[in-house]
């Protein structure tokens, strides 16, 4: 029996290792590799049924595709830089990739808008009793108190 | 039972043992070789820092992933297709892909299996739409010796009869066999690209290659006989 303490590769396992990657190591799981290499190199069964893996590889090997990128297609491919430039991308403006200059320019705007809204004292002009009418129709009642305090101060 | 038969026996096996990964990077090709990830590591990170210059639009280092890639990509899509014209079709788009979107490259993923993703996702529209028109799905026959080396009759006809093979395996074991035996991807690498996990990547590739070996033990018998 071998030492396979780092990495347990049974007979079994082995030969899912070599059903799926077939023969060569280089192809196996890295973290099997060695205990599979192991398990090889003592138990001629398991040799056995590396060689036969190996002779499917071999045939498959046969098919051998070069040559697929023909001069015409590496030349169309290196011409799609000049058919698509780039510049629209450098010069022009794109939310996706400045989205954080974006928020810094528009925080102030908000910030303004928001505090104008809430903190902005009425006009001076604003007639008291159509004052109180607004008052009395956003908050009837419960707020009277503080708007009256509200008018004092303005007074 | 072993498989070889006569014919095949006799033949000296060009890449015995391993093929190269065909992709513009030597595959490790036996045990005392560098394994397959520390040989492509620096590779992996050299594409990374190209795919992020030609993010900035600089073309040199997209001719760079051109001379890389363009040979496997076409060639993982040809075997997917069968059909060389759809092939070089998607090699383009995938190049123009590249170019147009690689800003956007999320600098975790690997380039390379990010090429390949973008080939497959064309590979499986244009079958997609194949389909959708009732045309036949399985792959042409390419011609004994196309491309080959005329040497070797013999050596010829067994890969025309392996690559016949290949093509009546479904597409996602072909995808599977493809990318591991022919285009020398790692096994994460090949999950990352076919979007599975280890076990059904293992799945695919023994269900593929059992198929294969079936069909190609036929072969080998009227080839003895």
């Amino acid at each position: 029996m071998t030492d396979q303490s780092k990495s347990a590769v049974t007979l079994d396992r082995l030969a899912q290792l070599l059903d799926a990657y077939g023969g060569e190591p280089a192809r196996w799981p890295e973290h099997e590799r060695a205990a599979a290499l192991q398990l090889i190199a003592a138990n001629p069964e398991a040799q056995a049924m590396q060689r036969s893996a190996l002779e499917l590889d071999g045939a498959l090997d046969t098919d051998v595709l070069p040559d697929v990128a023909s001069s015409a297609l590496r030349a169309r491919v290196l011409e799609i830089p000049i058919r698509h430039p780039r510049e629209e991308r450098a010069a022009g403006w794109s939310w996706k990739r400045n989205w954080m200059f974006g928020l810094f320019a528009l925080t102030p705007c908000v910030i303004g808008f928001v505090s104008g809204t809430l903190f902005m004292e009425p006009s001076s002009d604003v007639d008291d009793e159509a004052w109180d009418e607004l008052a009395q129709v956003v908050a009837p009642g419960a707020l009277s108190e503080e708007l009256d305090l509200f008018d004092e101060d303005l007074l | 039972m072993s498989w070889s038969g006569a014919a095949l026996a006799s033949i000296t096996w060009p890449n015995a043992g391993l093929s190269t990964t065909q992709a513009g990077a030597p595959a490790a090709r036996s045990s005392s070789h560098p394994t397959r990830s520390s040989v492509n590591e620096p590779l992996a990170q050299d594409d990374v820092a190209c795919v992020q210059r030609v993010g900035r639009g600089d073309q040199r280092a997209y001719r760079e992933l051109v001379d890389r890639y363009l040979t496997a990509i076409t060639r993982f899509a040809l075997r997917t297709l069968g059909d060389r014209a759809e092939a070089e079709e998607v090699a383009q788009e995938t190049f123009l892909r590249l170019w147009t979107s690689a800003a956007d490259f999320e600098p975790h993923a690997q380039p390379k299996t990010w090429l390949y993703r973008i080939a497959r996702n064309q590979c499986i529209d244009r079958i997609r739409k194949r389909r959708a028109h009732g045309e036949e799905v399985e792959l042409q026959e390419r011609e004994a010796g196309e491309d080959r080396p005329s040497s070797l009759l013999l050596r010829k006809q067994i890969a025309a009869q392996v690559g016949d093979a290949l093509a009546t395996l479904p597409e996602r074991q072909r995808e599977a066999i493809t990318l591991v035996h022919y285009e020398g991807l790692s096994g994460a690498e090949a999950c990352e690209v076919l979007s599975v996990s280890a076990d059904a990547l293992e799945s695919l590739l023994a269900r593929g290659r059992r198929a294969l070996r079936e069909q190609l033990r036929d072969v080998a018998k009227r080839e003895g006989s």
